[in-house]
This record gives structure tokens, sequence and C-alpha cells, in this order.
């Protein structure tokens, strides 16, 4: 009975978010999922080019720590990073993203 | 002119040594005793051999002189020797052993301590002097009717044509001494076994009680020794075996009559003893990557290859080509990868192709036949095998493609990511 008022509160509030949260959101999802997947065929067939394995669920998990960071200092409801303005933090996104795929891509194999 | 004279006399010197026959030393116990082992002598030099026979005690012999022996093969049917004329002793039996050459010997119950040393240096151990070879069963009795029980019809013949010739018939007539070898010895083989119903024993001391005596198939009237040089040395328990006599003679064993297979199994060990048969040559070491002719320095791992070797087997002067399945091949590296018989064309060259496991490091390929009656062949070549150079790798593993495809997708989708970023309104 509580738990259905509180996710019903929850889905209320969050509806009142801007799109853009609301992308980023489901992009960070989309990383999980892809995570997960990884994750499952590794138990599955074992972890035979670990390097591999690790290349790619860390693609994934390096992905979701970024998009969370542009997404805290996108969010207007945020009050620590007011000071910067979307296109910096944007900027600063699209770098840490070059250096996090250069590396997934060289250790890869 | 006098270039082709010396041209023509080092051809006729090569081609004296090229079919030089091997010469024999037998030493009896006076030279008298000659007419007693003509058979047996005549045997020998029909087989090519120059056969020089002295009394023991002659001191004209010379087996070693500055160094070089005078002769290839000792015979040595002189049970009572004490010691041997001309400056042979045990040392200089055994070096001439040592060397590479051969002796054929035979002793009887009066034999002495100097040759049951000699016996026990070649790894046989006679049993006491004055023990007799005993079986009330398989005695033979001679024409004239004497049944001594110490005549003993052997027929338990080591199962070996190269070394002692075909199935017999015939039993083999034997008086004189039992031996033993030890159980675990690789070099020593038992040509002939007493019958299971004889026993040793000294008719002049007493039975023990229980008794305990050399019986049955556990005491050897034959035994032939092959050292790890190939040298091959023979030790006969009774030197009657290879007398005029019992070549000829026609016995009663049991209830048939029968004449012997002496001279056949003499003549056939002597022959044997003395290099002529069973020797086996390998050469012709090579291995190659298959689909290329030449030898590699070295192997990769996971590479097929193929080993060959020729052996042929010399009897007398002729060779022809070994015939076996059984030469084992092993790929060892601290223990053997590899463990396989060879395949031959019947033309004596064998062959493997296998396939080098998984493992790098210094490999030897390791021959090692040791095949009753014949000369043993040790062969060891060392091979290193490295592992995989960089880009000998698969490029692209198949069951990694998940991963390839899940790093792709998160680039493909920071790169919608940005589009729906800075265009949305």
């Amino acid at each position: 009975m509580l738990l259905a008022d509180i996710f019903q509160a929850f889905k209320d509030e969050y509806k009142k978010s801007p799109v853009r949260v609301k992308v980023l959101d489901a992009f960070l999802l989309y990383a999980l999922a892809t995570a997960g997947v990884q994750f499952a065929y590794m138990l599955l067939v074992g972890s035979f080019p670990f390097n591999a394995f690790l290349a790619g669920f860390l693609s994934c998990i390096g992905f979701f720590a970024l998009t969370v960071c542009l997404r805290m200092q996108v969010d207007p409801a945020n009050k620590e990073f007011a000071g910067t303005s979307p296109e910096r933090a944007f900027a600063d996104y699209c770098l840490a993203n070059l250096v996090l795929h250069l590396v997934v891509w060289n250790y890869m194999g | 002119m006098a270039r082709l004279v010396y041209l023509g006399l080092a051809l006729l010197v090569a081609l004296q040594s090229a079919c030089a026959s091997k010469s024999v030393l037998v030493l009896l116990q006076n030279a008298n005793e000659a007419s007693k082992y003509s058979q047996f002598i005549d045997g020998i030099a029909a087989a090519e051999f120059v056969v020089d026979v002295r009394g023991y005690k002659d001191s004209s012999i010379k087996l070693r002189e500055y160094g070089t022996w005078h002769y290839d093969d000792l015979v040595l049917l002189a049970p009572k020797a004490e010691g041997f004329g001309g400056g042979i002793d045990q040392q200089t039996i055994l070096d001439f052993v040592d060397s590479g050459h051969n002796v054929l010997m035979a002793v009887s119950s009066d034999v002495s301590e100097a040759m049951r040393s000699l016996a026990s240096e070649f790894g046989v151990d006679l049993d006491d002097k004055g023990t007799k070879v005993y079986d009330h069963f398989n005695y033979a009795t001679t024409a004239d009717g004497k049944s001594d029980h110490t005549l003993v019809a052997a027929k338990d013949l080591v199962k070996i044509p190269v070394m002692v010739g075909g199935p017999y018939k015939e039993p083999v007539l034997f008086r004189g001494l039992a031996a033993t070898i030890s159980a675990s010895s690789e070099l020593a083989t038992v040509v002939l076994s007493a019958p299971a119903s004889a026993y040793s024993h000294d008719p002049r001391k007493p039975l023990l009680e229980p008794p305990s005596l050399l019986v049955g198939g556990g005491a050897s009237l034959i035994t032939a020794v092959q050292a790890r040089n190939n040298a091959r040395m023979v030790v006969a328990g009774g030197v009657e075996m290879f007398s005029n006599d019992f070549f000829d003679a026609q016995v009663t064993v049991g209830r048939t009559k029968t004449s012997t297979a002496n001279r056949a199994v003499c003549l056939s060990l002597a022959r044997w003893a003395f290099q002529e048969s069973g020797v086996l040559v390998a050469s012709g070491l090579r291995h190659h990557l298959l689909g290329q002719a030449e030898q590699p320095w070295g192997y990769r791992v996971n590479d097929e290859v193929e080993f060959l070797v020729d052996v042929v087997e010399r009897e007398g002067n002729s060779t022809r080509p070994y015939k076996s399945d059984d030469i084992q091949l092993e790929f060892t590296m601290l223990s053997p990868y590899i463990r396989l018989p060879l395949q031959h064309d019947n033309q004596g060259t064998f062959s493997l192709r296998f396939k080098v496991p998984d493992v790098y490091g210094v490999f030897k390929y390791d021959i090692d036949y040791s095949r009753r009656g014949y000369s043993y062949i040790k062969l060891t070549h060392q091979v290193p095998v490295r592992p995989f150079k960089h880009n000998e790798y698969e490029r692209f593993l198949t069951c990694a493609y998940p991963y390839y495809a899940s790093a792709l997708s998160m680039m493909a989708g920071f790169f919608g990511l940005g589009f729906f970023y800075l265009y949305h309104k």
C-alpha cells in the first residue's frame, strides 16, 4: 500500500523533469542492459578472451559513469553545478568518451 | 706412371680392408683338443672367419699389442683355466669386450674360479664348482646304454630365430653347470633354460633340509648378454655341448631315439655372438615440416611434421631392410609428449607423421630400441619448439563477437546521444 504510493509519487515527480534528463536516463538503462547481457554471456561460455570481455564490459560501465556525470551537470534540479553551462558539460563529456573508447578498442585486441 | 701404381696399391688395400675376414681366437684346454671340437671350429671357419686355435697356456698368444686387438672375437672352451698365457687376464678380456668385441665362453662342472669370476663380470652367475644339472625325467641315454642323469635333453630354447635359428624338433644335449641372471636384467637373455624337472646340485654335498636349489626354468643353461656398446657375450654352462660327440650323438630320451640339435644351435649362436646376424644399423635421421623438403632448425607449436630414419639389418656381409612394427619414437621434453610406433615401407625407411604438442621448449627425438637378439638402436636429436609469434594468432575471435558488438553499440549510442543533445530544442 505504502510502496504503491511511493512509486506513484515518484512517477508524478519524474514526469516533471526535462526531456533531456529523461533521454539521458534512457541511455543509462541501455548501457546497463548491454553490460548485463555481456556478463550473462561470460557466465555462459567462460571468460576465454578475458581482455575482450573486460573491454566490452568496461565500455558499458564507463559510458554509464560518464553519462551520469553529464546528467548531474545538466539537471536543473541540481544546485551544485549551477555554474557550468550545458555546452561546457557536453564538451567534457565528448572528450572523456573519446578517451574511453580509445582505451576500450586498444584493450579489445 | 708411379702415381698409377700407388693408386692401384691403395685400391687393393681398401678392397682388402673392405672385405677383410674377421679373426677368432679359440682357447682350448690344450691344443690337442682341437679334434674334439673340429666340427664347431670348421663351422665357424665356414662362415668366413679366420680361426686360430691355441691351448690356453700358450705363451705366444697375443690378444692385444700396442693398443690394437689382434682378434675380433674370443672363444673360451677351457673351463679349468686359472689364468691365460701371453698376458691375458680378466681385465684384458673385459677391455676386449669394452672395445666392442665379442666373447663366447663355455664352462663345465670343473670350472675354475677365474672362469666363474669372468662369467659374473659378464652378468651371469654360474652355480658353484662341482654342481651338476640333474634331470630324472628328461635325461638322455647314449648309444651304449649308459644313463647318467646329468645328460640333459633340453628343449626350452628361446624363440628368437636370429639368435638360435628356427624351431627344432630335436633336443639340445647338455651336461654341466646351471646359471642365473638377475631378474631385472635388461641386457641378459636366457637362451636355453633347463627343463621344468631339472635341478642343480653338488653330489658330494648333502642336500639341505629343506633343499634350496636352482631348479627348472630359473636355471639357465646358455645365457647371452649384449652390452650397451653392442658387444655380445655368450656363457654356456657345458663345454661338451660344442664337441663333436654331442653334435653327432644319437640318444634315447624317454622312449624316443633322436639326434641332437646341438650343431645347428651352437653354430647359429656363435654366428650371433660374432655379430654376423641380428645387427641393426640406423642412419639417415631426418625430419621436416609436412609440405617442405629441408630440415628446419626448429618448429612452432602445433606444426605438422614428419620424421624419418633408415634401418638396415646386417647379416654377414649383406644388408637387407629391417622390417618391424615396434620401433618407437618419443618426442620428449623431460617426459615424452608423443610416443608412437614408426611405420615402415618395406625398403627400410621408418617414418612417422605427427603434430607438435601445444607446449614450447627444447624437445628431443628419442629412439631407444632394445629388441632381444638385435643390437640396440639409441638415437637422439634435439629440436627447439617456439611459441606463436604475435602475428600468428587469429585476428578476430568468434567467441569475442558479443564484446565487439557491445563496444560498437556503446559508441553508436554516444553518437546518437550527441545528435539528440545538440539538435533537440
